[in-house]
């Protein structure tokens, strides 16, 4: 009895870690965009393994909490060997690594001559952490330890890094993929049945897996909190808060911004309680502003806020003046949400994304704009100002004066196209 | 392939410093850094549409002489990096300040204009006989707070390249720039030059243009030759004699009716067409927002507004202008001025 009180209070991402491949949700893992069973390669992989191989070493790519760790332990222990595990909770400095990983890649164990020690698989986990810094002479020491290594290397990552490149370079890479939310939804019953709940009802574990989008630990763990938090139904409302993603996060924003916000201190705690990155969400504000408010003298007042909210922010920005960001978000805000006074607002609005001009030229005037930079030796934005603009005038006066600028330019038949229009 | 240009604007470019029409006292300058064989950075400021590029032009490829297709190259700040460029700047415009010991910032961002575009060209040694290379940066102020990377190579490569800077906004330039420069202002072209080189360009084209008109081209074009001479090509295919009455219809049908189309919605203050118009002008002809802002300036000779309105309407157009010098997003700012304009024509 004892035993099973002290079993409980293991978290149970950590209870429930596989111990056998058997007991897993397959992870799936893209090389070269094609799918391949990760399970099998990596068996091949460290079973095939010589110390002349060509191939020393697999890295794992994926977003968090989809088994990339548990599955090099479960295959281990599968195959009875040995993990030698490095993360980033270790400082990763040349001395430290090597000190760690070269007498557990080169050197056999002591046991070696008493008995036929096991196997070992030397995993780096998290590696996209090793920073220039603090973890000085790291990846060469990675490189090092590659080339010399008696045992296959596994390495972790969540994501691409520019300065691992050299890594890269070297090993295979798998993309492993977020689980399938039945894969999900199975591995969640089956802990629920034995932790001995029945009463869950599916819809919520539905709800949970769509929020977590594949996070297999993310999933126990909000299950785990779910359950011992009281199961109360405000738990579960929190659960649908966080459900939804962002761009519906920013609609409801939006939404209430307009229609719910009554004063000051309601628009604030309105910005402050969602975490959409606010660089982009006032300019959602701007977009759908005038769909909210539509009498002159309101817009009025609130575009001067978004504006001076705008300037705010580029100060900010320019002269890294942090200190200014109240103001930028109470501007944007509530200055404009209170500018609504007599406004009246349709029922359903529909809220759009921000519209972004790039200041590039559009791909069907490119070439053309490249010819007369050439020739006339201005820029090529200049040139869609006002060259093309007056070659166009030009060229409609008369027919003759067509076929000469097209002969003096050369041009194809797409180019002529954009001076007819 | 300037020469048998069928525009006229490009075949009647100055090629050389004398052919430049009128500013005797910066052509003089200029020659005499010539003769003298040796000149600091230099800043040329001055209107729109003046004459500053080709003036630095013409003066860099004569003071380079025979050798001048190797040491000179012309940049523009304002044309945004191709992705081709942004890619090969990526792998080299980021270094790790962890390797000079500095723990602030892991990351620098160098903009990759400097590093792709200007680096390449001023790090490589002169060729030829020249002293030194020429680097020829027009709209120099769209680099913005990246002007500060500008200064340490100014200094360090200077003995190597001198750079000529253009820019129509010289209180956008930071000042230690405008430090290590000699500033050049070029003024407008006097309404004598002006009507000389015009009519050199109407005899050589074999047509006529009589005073009134050529007035009225020296007040539409502001001093502003290349467009003058487009003007008159127009005109030409009109008739060869050309009047003031040639001459306006001409203007009329120049002018870019998007912006009148955007001040009658502005009447109406229709604000979802409006922002949806602002939008296509901007996309059209790739305008920034203070672009707009002196298009929407340059319509107010024509709109039939009282004379407080007008300023009023000035006003506005100033203070958006203002507030976008700090702003991010330009549409936030074209939409606040636009707002008001609705405001301000309700009120006629």
């Amino acid at each position: 009895m004892k035993q099973k009180e002290k079993k409980t209070e293991l978290p149970w991402v950590e209870k429930y870690r596989p111990k056998s491949i058997r007991d897993m949700a397959k992870p799936v893992a893209k090389v070269n965009r094609q799918k391949i069973d990760l399970i099998d390669e990596l068996i091949k992989f460290i079973k095939n393994f010589k110390k002349d191989s060509k191939e020393k070493a697999i890295l794992l790519e994926g977003p968090p909490g989809i088994g990339k760790t548990s599955v090099v332990y479960a295959i281990a222990n599968d195959l009875n060997m040995q993990v030698i595990e490095t993360n980033a909770s270790d400082t990763r400095t040349q001395r430290s690594l090597k000190r760690k990983l070269d007498e557990a890649s080169k050197a056999r164990d002591m046991m070696d001559f008493i008995s036929k020690s096991k196997n070992k698989i030397i995993l780096i986990d998290e590696i996209d952490g090793i920073y220039g810094v603090s973890d000085k002479g790291a990846i060469p020491t990675v490189l090092e330890i590659m080339t010399n290594s008696e045992f296959p290397i596994i390495m972790i990552a969540n994501e691409y890094k520019r300065s691992l490149n050299p890594i890269y370079k070297k090993v295979k890479k798998f993309e492993v993929q977020p689980l399938s939310e039945e894969s999900v939804i199975k591995i969640l019953e089956k802990i629920l049945k034995k932790e001995n709940i029945h009463d869950f009802k599916p819809k919520d574990l539905i709800s949970i897996t769509q929020k977590n989008k594949g996070d297999l630990r993310a999933s126990i763990n909000d299950l785990q909190g779910l359950m011992q938090g009281g199961r109360s139904a405000e738990s579960l409302r929190n659960i649908d808060e966080l459900q939804r993603d962002t761009s519906e996060v920013i609609f409801s924003l939006i939404r209430s911004l307009f229609t719910e916000v009554k004063t000051l201190i309601d628009a604030k705690r309105l910005l402050d309680k969602s975490d959409v990155d606010y660089s982009l969400l006032y300019r959602w504000v701007n977009e759908n502003l005038p769909k909210y408010i539509n009498l002159n003298d309101e817009l009025v007042e609130a575009f001067e806020n978004i504006s001076t909210a705008d300037q705010i922010f580029g100060r900010i920005r320019k002269y890294q003046n942090w200190a200014l960001l109240p103001y930028f978000f109470d501007l944007f805000g509530g200055g404009v949400s209170l500018a609504k006074k007599r406004s009246y607002t349709p029922k359903f609005v529909k809220t759009t994304f921000p519209e972004i001009i790039s200041s590039r030229i559009g791909r069907d005037k490119l070439s053309l704009a490249k010819k007369i930079e050439d020739v006339y030796e201005i820029s090529s934005i200049e040139a869609t100002r006002t060259a093309i603009p007056f070659l166009k005038l030009l060229s409609s006066k008369s027919i003759k004066m067509k076929k000469e600028i097209s002969d003096w330019l050369q041009l194809d038949s797409k180019e002529k196209q954009v001076l007819k229009k | 392939m300037t020469i048998n240009s069928p525009v006229w604007s490009v075949k009647y470019k100055p090629k050389t410093l004398s052919e430049i029409c009128g500013r005797e006292q910066i052509k003089f300058q200029l020659k005499e850094y010539i003769s003298k064989k040796n000149f600091p950075h230099l800043l040329l400021t001055g209107y729109h549409g003046v004459g500053k590029t080709t003036i630095g032009k013409c003066f860099a490829k004569e003071f380079l002489g025979g050798s001048y297709e190797f040491n000179l190259k012309t940049l523009f700040a304002d044309v945004p990096i191709s992705k081709e460029e942004r890619e090969q700047a990526g792998i080299r415009s980021t270094f790790s300040t962890g390797m000079i010991g500095s723990r602030a910032g892991k990351k620098r961002y160098i903009h990759p204009f400097l590093d792709i575009k200007v680096k390449p060209f001023i790090q490589i040694r002169v060729l030829g006989e020249a002293p030194f290379k020429i680097l020829v940066v027009k709209n120099f102020e769209a680099l913005g707070q990246f002007q500060q990377g500008f200064r340490r190579l100014m200094e360090t490569y200077g003995s190597n390249c001198r750079m000529i800077l253009i820019t129509s906004k010289i209180s956008t330039i930071i000042d230690p720039i405008i430090s290590r420069c000699q500033i050049l202002f070029i003024p407008p072209v006097e309404f004598k030059n002006y009507s000389d080189f015009i009519k050199g360009v109407s005899k050589k084209e074999d047509i006529n243009i009589n005073e009134p008109a050529l007035k009225i081209l020296y007040k539409y074009s502001e001093g502003h030759i290349n467009k003058a001479i487009n003007i008159l090509q127009l005109s030409a295919m009109l008739s060869t004699n050309i009047n003031s009455e040639v001459l306006y219809e001409v203007i009329n049908s120049t002018k870019d009716k998007k912006i009148k189309e955007l001040l009658k919605l502005i009447l109406k203050s229709d604000f979802s067409a409006i922002r949806a118009q602002l939008r296509a002008i901007r996309r059209e002809f790739n305008y920034s927002a203070q672009e707009v802002y002196k298009k929407l300036l340059d319509e107010i000779f024509i709109l039939p507004l009282s004379k407080s309105i007008k300023i009023q309407y000035i006003n506005h157009i100033a203070e958006a202008d203002f507030k976008s010098i700090d702003g991010l997003d330009p549409d936030i700012q074209l939409s606040n001025l636009v707002s008001k304009l609705c405001l301000l024509f309700e009120k006629i």
